[in-house]
């Protein structure tokens, strides 16, 4: 069996003392982000992606997919004691897990949606190890053309599935492509945009233009706005969920899972997206819709689970590929560049221990943030009521030092304050910052292989067309953006996409 | 029916994407344009230039309607200057008076509002973090900074 002893080199590295310890870290940074409101997945791994660059390459990316999936994982206890989501994709866990915490109820709540959390997970890493081999195979025989084309449906979906009108969000994807041109040109040697700064040669760095986004305006537009008190509705008494609670739950679990597993493959729709979409089922489904709202457990297990699922299958696209699904992808995929690892999908077959190493780090993970969160739980409760006052300085101190790390020089983080301010420019407008950074990290993909597809193909755009896997995903991405375009399907108002 | 701006932020972020693209179309007439097949360093943006055009005028466009405009948000223009001007401190302190100098500066702007209501908090967050920040950064990992 392959999987078998694929999966024995994967727990081979990923139980030595040391990447334990890194996966440790990764979850319980990951959990802190997720109850700290005010703190998102991503801007975690923006703070702390340029702290794992001297770490080796194997620990970097634990440590990094700790902090993210243990962030997914911790969001719904925000979610169900504050009714403040701790990330974006547990807004839906506020629905239902706040009027159980208010009720009483939020021990076994609390316990769902980390049970929940915990089988949606073991069951899409099994999903990343089963699928990833076959479809970087089929990846092998991707050439300039059909990179291109997953290039821009990747961009399309992300800017599609964003709250805002399409031109709005494309427009943003399009602005981190220009931006992505910033630097030499690999062809001719020639600077472009430089503005006479050396240090831009090699284009701008990727964490800076994160920093300013997602934490120097992020922090400027929270601190300018009206300060939410947190303020804790109920206690924990007891965690275990009655036999009536489990009854209810496994079978939204399970849907859950199979939801957000699904959703977390297509770029952009991720955990956000697979939430929301478990949520609206599991009402349909329910004998008694109007219990949802009001403290409903199938609405807390259903979409925490989906949640989960899609967090890990997200990783698929980014791993296979080479083609990140969503910014916070965009981010590990910029780790992974940093680490001096090509993406693509030769990753499977000239890394087997990092790719391996990571998946069974994720189990790891996993059983770690299962015992994190439950027994521990009324640390973490404590920690919920931490203002923002203290934490922000933290966040830019942090941040600074990180952006400075990068070439050892201060000039990125002048580069940060300067995207800070656009950033807030741009989020006033309500202009998503996601399809940006997605567009400055695929830039120089989506340039290079344009280029080479049309050398190819000398100059003849139906190259595109003709070769079937491109033309399957232009095709994808034209039908997103006939779909989202249409005024009668846009109109319940979602979310931003930021996963 | 009177047609005017109803969405004054589309308005906006349609404007800001003309003058981008058109900047990125200008600026890329410095380079060689080249064609298709081989495309010269100016080829590329130059298409995002034209592309991110007319996505700002599609923008414009949308943002035109019947309805009365969307009233704008109040919210405070200070806390982004003086997180600007921490950020900026830091940038210049860093190399000529240390982390501990460039991590004052930037508490202090970015915490000013806390100052007169809780000057202590401020001062105890200001140990704290350049303690660890210095202890982390530079004797654990090494960094090529001074800490005075």
């Amino acid at each position: 069996m392959d999987l078998l002893h694929n999966l024995a080199l994967g727990f081979g590295i990923a139980v030595t003392p040391v990447n334990i310890f890194y996966c440790l870290v990764g979850a319980t940074l990951g959990t802190l982000v997720g109850v700290l409101p005010g703190l998102n997945p991503i801007l975690a791994i923006t703070m702390l992606l340029p702290l794992t660059f001297k770490l080796p390459a194997t620990g970097a990316l634990i440590m990094l997919s700790g902090i993210y999936y243990g962030a997914h994982h911790a969001g719904s206890t925000t979610a169900i004691m504050l009714n403040m989501p701790g990330e974006p994709s547990s807004l839906v866990i506020c629905l239902d897990g706040h009027p159980m915490a208010r009720a009483g109820r939020a021990g076994p709540a609390l316990c769902i949606s980390a049970l929940g959390s915990f089988f949606a997970g073991c069951v899409c890493v099994l999903l990343i190890a089963l699928f990833s081999p076959p479809l970087a195979r089929a990846a092998l025989a991707f050439e300039a053309p059909e990179y291109t084309a997953a290039v821009v449906l990747a961009l399309v979906a992300v800017s599609s599935l964003s709250s805002r009108s399409l031109t709005t969000t494309l427009g943003m994807a399009v602005t981190g492509l220009l931006i992505g041109t910033i630097g030499t040109d690999v062809n001719t040697g020639i600077e472009r945009f430089t503005f006479g700064f050396n240090q831009l040669a090699d284009g701008i760095d990727f964490v800076a233009v994160a920093v300013g986004l997602f934490a120097i305006a992020e922090i400027a537009y929270r601190l300018g706005g009206p300060d939410p008190r947190p303020h804790v509705d109920g206690r924990v008494r007891g965690l275990l969920p009655t036999r009536a609670d489990l009854a209810a739950s496994w079978k939204p679990i399970l849907r859950g899972t199979a939801l957000g597993g699904a959703f977390g493959l297509l770029p952009g729709t991720g955990p956000l997206i697979s939430s929301f979409a478990s949520y609206a089922l599991e009402k349909k489904l329910s004998g008694e819709p109007e219990r949802f709202g009001q403290g409903a457990i199938e609405g807390v297990a259903g979409p925490e689970a989906a949640n989960n699922a899609a967090a890990f299958t997200h990783f698929i696209p980014m791993l296979t590929l080479g083609i990140p699904a969503g910014a916070t992808m965009a981010l590990m995929l910029g780790a992974l560049m940093i680490q001096g690892i090509p993406p693509g999908p030769q990753i499977l077959t000239q890394h087997p221990d990092l790719f391996w190493g990571l998946v069974a780090s994720m189990w790891i993970g996993n059983l770690m943030l299962l015992v994190l969160n439950l027994p521990l739980v009324g640390i973490w409760i404590r920690l919920l009521t931490i203002p923002y006052r203290l934490l922000y300085p933290v966040i830019l101190v942090l941040c600074c030092v990180g952006v400075y790390s990068i070439a050892n020089s201060a000039f990125f983080i002048a580069v940060a304050a300067v995207m800070g301010a656009v950033g807030y420019v741009f989020r006033r407008l309500d202009c998503p910052p996601a399809p940006l950074l997605l567009g400055l990290v695929l830039g120089p993909v989506l340039e290079e292989n344009l280029r080479r597809a049309l050398l190819i193909s000398r100059g003849n755009p139906w190259v595109f067309v003709q070769r079937p896997i491109s033309a399957g995903l232009l095709a994808l991405a034209v039908v997103l953006v006939v779909v989202f375009s249409l005024p009668a399907l846009r109109g319940r108002e979602r979310g931003s996409v930021r996963g | 029916m009177r047609l005017r701006i109803s969405k004054p932020k589309d308005a906006i972020a349609g404007s800001l994407f003309l003058a981008i693209g058109g900047a990125a179309w200008l600026g890329s007439q410095d380079f060689q344009i080249g064609t298709a097949t081989r495309m010269g360093p100016g080829y590329f943006p130059q298409c995002l230039g034209l592309l991110l055009m007319l996505l700002g005028a599609a923008s414009l466009l949308r943002a035109l309607g019947t309805d009365p405009a969307e009233p704008a948000e109040a919210r405070a223009l200070t806390p982004l200057l003086l997180i600007l001007a921490g950020v900026i401190g830091f940038y210049l302190l860093i190399d000529r008076a240390g982390l501990v100098a460039a991590i004052f500066v930037l508490l202090l702007f970015a915490c000013a509002r806390q100052l007169t209501s809780r000057p202590l908090e401020v001062l105890l967050i200001f140990v704290v973090l350049a303690a660890f920040a210095v202890a982390v950064f530079i004797d654990g990992f090494g960094m090529p900074f001074r800490a005075f």
